[in-house]
């Protein structure tokens, strides 16, 4: 005695979207009708595709007989009593919007149960999915290592919301089962790529049987009903297929661990950024180089989340890997310059990275060895299942490889980095949550004994949840953070350390409210930042280098955000936020005063200004509207736009094409200003077949109304007065990012194409005209592919395009007596270097599964750079041997050959 | 394990360092017109002027005009003028200057002018004469050069050290120091004719030491530059040593042109730039002028390596046979052709 959704049949949903504009009159509706000899349902189906209403029934309650039904301009409900009381049928309107088709009898039962109905058909209903089809569990492959896909579930009483404590969980083709514990929880895992059955039995309630077909991680929402009301529905809470098409949220971007652990690794070690390149709108200059761009933002311009806590540097071995464990990694967002309101500080982007809670039930050690890397996991729990612990440790040493080399300064060099995260979770209540989190990651390398960098990241977060009713959470986080590096210069005169950072403390308190229709998020935001001044150091006895120490500088972000989610229809969903930031720059300081024209030249200094620790030297206030608005054309496409006001007190100073250890950070002082800009996006999404296929059309505009760039031959290091060395003007980014992306039980694929422009135009450079930033490449191609040849086997392919970045080039020369030659430059980035390009494979193999142990294992080959392209890096100019002063081009390519790579990856359950 | 193992060994192979390859780039649009003024004044007994007046892009991006027309002066703050009358060579106008014609003293300002044509004149920022710190000593001594290969091989070969020793203050200030080096040397060639050969130290690097950044008064042994062991160092050698005191604008100019010379494209590169200029048009701001006049003083020391202290090495002439046909032109078939070259003992040899 249950009804199986599937049985219902979905009518009507074509041009969806026009349907909710006449639902409010569809009890009164009139409709005509004229048709003879036709069965009830034939009636239904033209009543649906005549006034495109919905309806929802059961095939079998509906009589076969065929009469004539004649109406004209008929309320719509008399219609529906006439043909359906005979039968002993009843109806209900769902929300005026579509009409549900039962037996008389469950009309009336259904009242307490109503609730959870309306859920469940509207779940349906967002996703455009007919209730009868299979649903489908994951975006992508599991999380985890290995070939298995992890289905959570939770069951309760659909009348209750009480857990349902000891319930049967049964996939009788696999023979696999489980029970539901005592939160109602219970978890599988099975080889993704087929369809399976689901078996749920719990005695006093209805069976649950239905059909899915499992891609990837996913969790499942299950209400049962008592044995009376005998209708069991399942909602899947993981993420909607058509989020492409539905979400609010414009410039957004996700990336589950697989789809980067999916992507060609560069020595066997999966990476995240490398996967947010594969995203349409975001670049990167190249091998070597430190972070990306976004938008055609700046790379200090991102701000990278690891949880709560910002990372400064998010980068191993200068730039060729992330610090981020893909193994502590729950999923990944990418807010390319419509940001939500609850983040701030960054002109560009937000990536945000959130972290797992290891695992629950049982425990798990993973590794995995690399020709340079290697990396172990563990996680279990404690405390009877209300704590569990994550921990992640990663590290590379390139010395024993380096040493191999048949170059000897490189043999002489070393390269070792580590990364450990540890994550523990405890449930204090039900209600009550509290995370631990600590982060560590360094750096070292050093080069043929000439010189060397060291950088290391040390964080803490403590994270407290609270669940205060079932619609409202609050979330309260406080981090300790701090960046430290160091360049030495290991031999001759100016042998020294040159020693940077920057500390910050950091608390947010958000609080959540979520409706079914709407919700929303309010909180405030405090950072302390400390940035060390720089200091340098001298080494060895023969160096002539003095020691200094530069003032330290502080200030103080704060910010009260706010930010509603709104449906006021179907179609129309509104995201507004707005966020107010206070910035103060604080003393203790020392600053110099200039002239009144505003020349920052040591020229025209005309006082110094001493400032006491603690007070306020110069403060900025800022109000950021955020808003993404969502136009739904019909369950399959959907308009996207979004606007948002950023801003960004606190910068890496570099004057070099990427940030590099000796980068310092600046924070905003009376003389040099924050960046500030407003940003807007305007897209068409439309998915195809189910929503296996998504596409994508959004085009971008960024006026960066306040920004500075270096002068020509800035002196940054050492410097006391930063702003001498800069030069105010403005900026802006423009561009069209188009995407494709499809998968299926075998096949994922993804397309992106990005043109875009981002330039500068500053008092001082090039003449005061626009010039193009270091980082404009105009075109940008990535194809990224998966094909799984069976549970144990698939094959990757990545490949890339970027159109080659400015560069500054010599046009003639002169000579300085017999033999200095002095090259004279074009202007500021008014040549480009060549195009880049390159495409990288990789194999996965399963091996040695072992179900008893539960011990298995897999094998990664990549070929990183298949064709060995010479990639330039940069390209510099020296003069053609034999023919004084004609100046040759020459690449530095970073990798210039085809980088093989094996790793073996092994986990224990 | 044999397979992964030689899997592995491959692709230490594979691992090379970042390459190296000379490319085709676009090129880039030049402007129609510029001119190149460079000069120098040396504060001395006499002091000597020199400017040299280029125009660029009129032939081709690498052969600059020598510009011969040009009415060139010297011009002193307090108003004195010395006014170029001899006929440039190479568009270079150069003088020596009697301090009781024109004189030139520590803590003056001076500047250049250059009439081009009675449209177009040019003129330097003033510059400040800096007294340069006397310096103690050059000391030199054996030592190795290491060489890196194309390919990456490493090779080593005997080579000379040389060091300074100097103050790096003077009464008034910390001087900017740069250092300009003259090697003269003897070669006896084939004939018994001997030869001494005097020319600019070649090296395309400049040698700079701002004395704002060093902590001690004075630098001991501070390496100036290493040499291999060669020709000039067999039958006597002799570096001098021009220690020049620059003002901080004519300092800041060479260190410009030391980051385009050390530019290696790698990721700690600066940005490639405009070198500063102090000199310009007047009359039009957007005419391109390069180069730079600075006004210094220098002290000049001088050291001699003889023959015994080299370790008497064997004579370079004669030079052993070679396979080649016809066997090249060397300075052993008549040392006075060489660049530089003259039968007289320089001024200074002792």
């Amino acid at each position: 005695m249950f009804i199986h959704l599937r049985y219902f049949l979905f009518l009507g949903f074509f041009f969806h979207f026009l349907v909710a504009g006449k639902a409010q009159q569809l009890r009164l509706k009139e409709v005509s009708i004229n048709l003879e000899q036709a069965t009830i349902e034939e009636t239904l189906t033209k009543l649906a595709e005549q006034y495109q209403i919905r309806f929802y029934y059961t095939p079998d309650d509906l009589s076969a007989q065929r009469l004539d039904y004649l109406y004209q301009n008929k309320p719509l409900t008399n219609i529906l009593e006439e043909l359906l009381t005979p039968a002993s049928l009843g109806y209900f309107i769902y929300r005026d919007q579509s009409v549900a088709i039962l037996p008389q009898e469950k009309i009336a039962t259904l009242t307490a149960y109503r609730e959870q109905f309306y859920q469940a058909l509207d779940g349906q209903l967002q996703r455009g999915t007919s209730p009868q089809d299979i649903i489908t569990i994951g975006n992508d492959q599991p999380s985890q290592e290995g070939s298995t896909a992890k289905i959570v579930g939770r069951l309760a009483d659909a009348n209750t919301g009480e857990p349902i404590i000891g319930a049967t969980v049964f996939w009788p083709e696999l023979q696999n089962g489980t029970v539901s514990d005592s939160r109602g929880l219970w978890e599988t895992n099975i080889p993704p790529g087929n369809q399976h059955e689901l078996q749920i039995q719990y005695i006093g309630y209805g069976s649950f049987s239905r059909q899915f077909e499992i891609i990837g991680d996913g969790f499942l929402d299950i209400k049962l009903l008592p044995v009376a009301t005998d209708l069991a529905t399942v909602i899947v809470l993981a993420e909607a297929q058509d989020d492409n098409v539905s979400s609010t949220q414009a410039g957004l971007s996700t990336f589950s661990v697989r789809s980067i652990k999916d992507l060609p690794t560069l020595l066997g070690e999966a990476d995240v950024v490398r996967s947010v390149l594969t995203t349409a709108g975001v670049n990167s200059i190249g091998e070597g180089a430190t972070g990306f761009n976004v938008r055609g933002g700046a790379v200090d311009q991102n701000l990278i989340l690891q949880g709560g806590s910002i990372l400064f540097n998010a980068s191993h071995a200068l730039g060729f890997y992330s610090t981020i464990n893909p193994e502590i990694i729950q999923d990944v967002a990418l807010y390319k310059s419509i940001l939500p309101a609850e983040y701030g500080g960054r002109l560009s982007s937000v990536l945000q990275v959130d972290m797992r809670r290891g695992k629950q039930t049982g425990s798990r050690v993973a590794g995995g060895l690399g020709p340079v890397t290697a990396k172990l996991s563990a996680e279990g729990s404690f405390a009877e299942g209300k704590g569990t612990y994550l921990l992640g440790l990663r590290g590379a040493s390139a010395n024993w490889l380096l040493r191999q080399v048949n170059d000897i300064p490189i043999s002489r060099s070393e390269a070792t980095f580590f990364d450990g995260n540890l994550l523990l979770h405890y449930d204090l209540t039900e209600k009550d949550q509290l995370r631990l989190s600590l982060y560590r990651a360094g750096d070292d390398f050093s080069y043929n004994q000439e010189f060397g960098f060291n950088y290391k990241t040390a964080s803490a977060e403590v994270n407290y949840t609270r669940k205060i009713r079932e619609e409202l959470s609050s979330e309260l986080s406080l981090v300790a953070n701090r960046l430290s590096s160091s360049r030495t210069d290991l031999a001759g005169a100016e042998s020294g350390a040159l020693l940077t950072g920057i500390t910050y403390y950091k608390l947010k308190e958000v609080i959540r409210h979520q409706e079914e229709d709407w919700s929303w998020t309010a909180g405030l935001e405090t950072i302390l930042y400390h940035v060390p001044g720089q200091e340098q150091t001298p080494q060895g006895a023969t160096s002539t280098l003095p020691n200094l120490k530069l003032e330290d500088e502080k200030g103080w972000e704060s910010a009260l955000f706010g930010e509603i989610n709104w449906h006021p229809w179907e179609q129309l969903s509104v995201k507004a936020g707005l966020r107010i930031n206070d910035y103060q720059y604080l003393g203790g300081r020392t600053l110099l005063e200039y002239g009144p024209d505003g020349n920052y030249d040591l020229s025209n200094v005309v006082d110094t200004l001493q400032y006491a620790s603690g007070e306020t030297i110069e403060s900025y206030f800022t109000i950021e509207p955020r808003l993404s608005l969502r136009y739904q054309l019909s369950p399959e496409q959907s308009v996207r736009g979004g606007y948002s006001r950023t801003s960004q007190f606190v910068n890496q100073v570099f004057n070099t094409d990427t940030p590099t250890p000796q980068s310092q950070f600046q924070l905003s002082t009376p003389y040099i200003k924050p960046f500030l800009a407003h940003n807007f996006s305007l897209g068409y999404f439309r998915n195809f077949r189910k929503n296996r296929w998504e596409t994508s059309v959004e085009g971008f505009y960024r006026a960066i109304d306040q920004l500075w760039d270096y002068q020509d031959f800035a002196a940054l290091n050492l410097n006391p007065h930063l702003e001498t060395e800069l030069l105010d003007g403005q900026g802006r980014a423009y561009g069209l990012e188009a995407s494709i992306k499809g998968r299926s039980l075998r096949f994922d694929g993804q397309v992106s194409y990005t043109w875009s422009r981002t330039e500068r135009q500053i008092t001082g450079i090039n003449q005061g005209n626009w010039y193009p930033s270091n980082f404009d490449q105009p075109h940008n191609i990535n194809l990224s592919f998966k094909y799984r040849i069976d549970e144990r086997q698939s094959l990757s392919a990545n490949f890339t395009f970027a159109s080659g970045r400015p560069t500054t080039a010599p046009i003639v020369s002169y000579t300085n007596g017999n033999t200095i030659v002095v090259p004279i430059y074009t202007e500021r980035n008014q040549l480009r270097i060549p195009d880049y390009h390159r495409l990288d494979l990789s194999y996965n193999i399963g091996m040695n599964k072992n179900k008893e142990k539960g011990f298995k294992t897999s094998w990664d080959f990549t070929l990183y750079n298949v064709y060995g392209r010479k990639n330039p890096f940069s390209v510099f100019y020296t003069q053609r041997v034999n023919q004084r002063r004609d100046f040759v081009a020459n690449r530095l390519a970073i990798l210039g050959t085809i980088f093989p790579s094996v790793s073996f990856n092994f986990e224990f359950l | 394990m044999d397979r992964l193992l030689y899997g592995l060994l491959f692709m230490l192979v594979l691992f090379a360092p970042a390459c190296l390859d000379e490319i085709e780039i676009e090129n880039a649009e030049r402007p129609e017109d510029g001119y190149v003024v460079q000069a120098k004044l040396i504060s001395g007994a006499p002091s000597y002027v020199e400017v040299k007046v280029e125009q660029l892009f009129f032939y081709t991006s690498n052969i600059n005009r020598p510009v011969n027309n040009a009415l060139v002066s010297l011009v002193k703050k307090t108003g004195e003028r010395y006014e170029f009358q001899d006929i440039p060579l190479d568009g270079i106008y150069s003088t020596y200057l009697e301090q009781v014609d024109f004189p030139v003293t520590v803590g003056q300002e001076y500047r250049i002018e250059v009439e081009i044509t009675p449209e177009l004149r040019l003129q330097s920022d003033w510059d400040k004469v800096h007294d340069a710190p006397i310096a103690d000593h050059i000391s030199w001594g054996f030592t190795e050069i290491e060489t890196v290969s194309v390919d990456g091989l490493i090779s080593r070969s005997p080579g000379i050290q040389f060091d300074i020793t100097t103050p790096i203050t003077t009464t008034a200030e910390r001087a900017r120091l740069r250092w300009e080096f003259i090697d003269a040397y003897q070669v006896t060639d084939n004939l018994d004719f001997t030869c001494y050969i005097e020319n600019p130290y070649q090296n395309s690097k400049l040698f700079l030491v701002d004395g704002n950044t060093v902590a001690p008064d004075t630098i001991r042994d501070y390496p100036l530059f290493t040499d291999r062991l060669s020709i000039r160092h067999i039958e006597g050698y002799y570096l001098s040593v021009f220690q020049q005191a620059l003002s901080p604008a004519a300092f800041t100019c060479w260190e410009q042109v030391a980051a385009l010379l050390e530019r290696e494209g790698t990721v700690f590169d600066n940005p490639a730039g405009t070198v500063s200029s102090n000199i310009s048009n007047p009359a039009d701001s957007t005419q391109l002028v390069y180069g730079f006049f600075s006004a210094y003083s220098q002290d000049t020391l001088r050291r001699f390596l003889s023959r015994e202290e080299m370790g008497n090495l064997n004579l370079y002439c004669p030079r052993p046979p070679t396979n080649q046909a016809p066997p090249p032109i060397t300075v052993c078939d008549g040392c006075i052709d060489a660049l530089g070259a003259s039968y007289n003992k320089p001024y200074y040899w002792q």
